[in-house]
């Protein structure tokens, strides 16, 4: 594509800016936000008897997105009345249920003991979809990774997005999808790999070492248990939220690179690399 | 809302769209009085030894923003002492949680951790060694943190967040 747009930030002149000082930019995808909010889940009480293995015996829906992809997302679940299912540490607020996602829905899967029981609860789980698709193999056009200071300016541009109080005359922290004196996170790139101890780079080439998001990208879940678990969606694809790991990260101006603390560090993921350098105080 | 902008690569009906106003994005305040971005040199701490249950505040800051924010923090490690244990190398650079000594079951663990509530954004170091073994890092790790207080609530423990 030929034609487009850029607006870069207020004082940085657009033909010298750098990608990570853009609004806007029409080559660019940004980290939008599809859906957020959060859902109130009764749990009913299962009685005891069974197992003592644990099962994810239950699906639950939390949200419809509805994108037709496996999208980029955060998630997560607390008890807010009744006594946690298998709490892992008394007065621990958190279940041990998993949360993923497909092409149309996000589901909480709680877990529990079969031999134990346990009483109703209920569960709220916030959620938050990025229209950012895991498995689209992306990588953004154009490459500037150096830019130029910005300059004092009144220019600019600032859209609505239609949420909260803000008002376009108003300088507020909230409710603007594009507002130039402000920065936006652009996705740089988006690719799935089966890391191994092994092969465990992730080729960026942003110039920099980036910011960046991780998730488990696409899988079957719950195909590692026996097959005299019921679970009917065992070979169901789902892709995990987005998390933190824990590994030995490294990363320059062309690679990021995972290697594991205490185990390895492997498995299918995806990565979404952000046009955000780290070694910036801006 | 009924009005906005959406620039579409074709058709504006049919078209593939490429920006639409009406999504919210992630952003991040770069007014320098808000610091809701920066770039830090800090340290891990004070170092514990031992037999030990400690935890402190190392770096905090109010964010000013009307729920808790979502914070992308990154920690760059420039310098750790060598015949220290610690899980951390230089040149490594850890996502929201930093690993000064990762969890040795009977040994113990050392950790900073990034928090964020209605109010403040902070950096907490945490210590819990469990025998007389070990050794805490702290102040010997030191590390550049760069920190990002964007414009989107935390969905951990967030109930501000509008439903769409």
């Amino acid at each position: 594509m030929s034609n487009g747009i850029s607006i870069s930030q207020s004082g940085v002149p657009v033909d010298r800016a750098a990608d990570y000082q853009k609004t806007i930019d029409s080559r660019w995808k940004f980290l939008e936000v599809e859906k957020e909010g959060y859902v109130d889940i009764e749990i009913p009480a299962i009685a005891a008897g069974g197992s003592t293995t644990l099962q994810f015996s239950q699906r639950v829906l939390v949200k419809a997105h509805d994108l037709g992809y496996f999208p980029l997302f955060q998630a997560s679940a607390t008890v807010i009345k009744g006594t946690p299912l298998n709490a892992q540490s008394p007065g621990d607020p958190v279940i041990p249920a998993k949360i993923y996602a497909d092409e149309k829905n996000v589901y909480l899967f709680p877990s529990y003991q079969a031999s134990d029981g346990q009483a109703a609860v209920t569960v709220r789980v916030r959620y938050r979809v990025f229209a950012v698709d895991l498995l689209e193999e992306y990588e953004a056009p154009g490459l500037s990774p150096v830019g130029s200071n910005g300059s004092a300016s009144t220019i600019g541009i600032k859209f609505l997005d239609g949420t909260g109080d803000a008002r376009i005359d108003q300088d507020s922290l909230t409710g603007f999808s594009a507002d130039s004196t402000k920065k936006t996170l652009s996705i740089h790139k988006i690719t799935a790999k089966n890391v191994t101890a092994t092969d465990n780079m992730i080729p960026h080439n942003v110039g920099y070492p980036p910011s960046y998001m991780i998730a488990q990208a696409p899988q079957t879940f719950f195909s590692i248990y026996a097959p005299t678990f019921t679970i009917p969606w065992r070979d169901t694809l789902f892709c995990g939220p987005e998390f933190d790991p824990i590994a030995r990260v490294t990363a320059d101006l062309s690679i990021i690179k995972f290697v594991g603390v205490q185990s390895v560090f492997q498995g299918y993921y995806s990565f979404v690399i952000i046009k955000d350098p780290m070694d910036l105080s801006s | 809302m009924n009005s906005g902008i959406l620039l579409t690569d074709g058709p504006i009906d049919t078209g593939k769209v490429l920006y639409d106003s009406r999504k919210k994005k992630m952003t991040v305040d770069l007014d320098p009085s808000m610091k809701h971005i920066d770039l830090l040199p800090l340290n891990g701490g004070q170092i514990k030894d031992g037999v030990v249950t400690f935890q402190e505040t190392i770096w905090k800051i109010p964010h000013n923003l009307p729920f808790i924010p979502l914070v992308l923090g990154f920690y760059y490690v420039t310098d750790r002492p060598s015949g220290i244990t610690t899980s951390v190398e230089i040149g490594t650079f850890q996502k929201k949680n930093l690993w000064l000594v990762t969890n040795a079951f009977g040994y113990g663990d050392e950790s900073v951790q990034l928090k964020a509530d209605d109010k403040y954004v902070w950096l907490q170091h945490y210590v819990n060694g469990s025998t007389s073994t070990f050794k805490g890092n702290g102040s010997a790790v030191k590390f550049n943190f760069r920190y990002i207080i964007t414009n989107l609530p935390d969905v951990e423990l967030n109930d501000k967040i509008r439903i769409s």
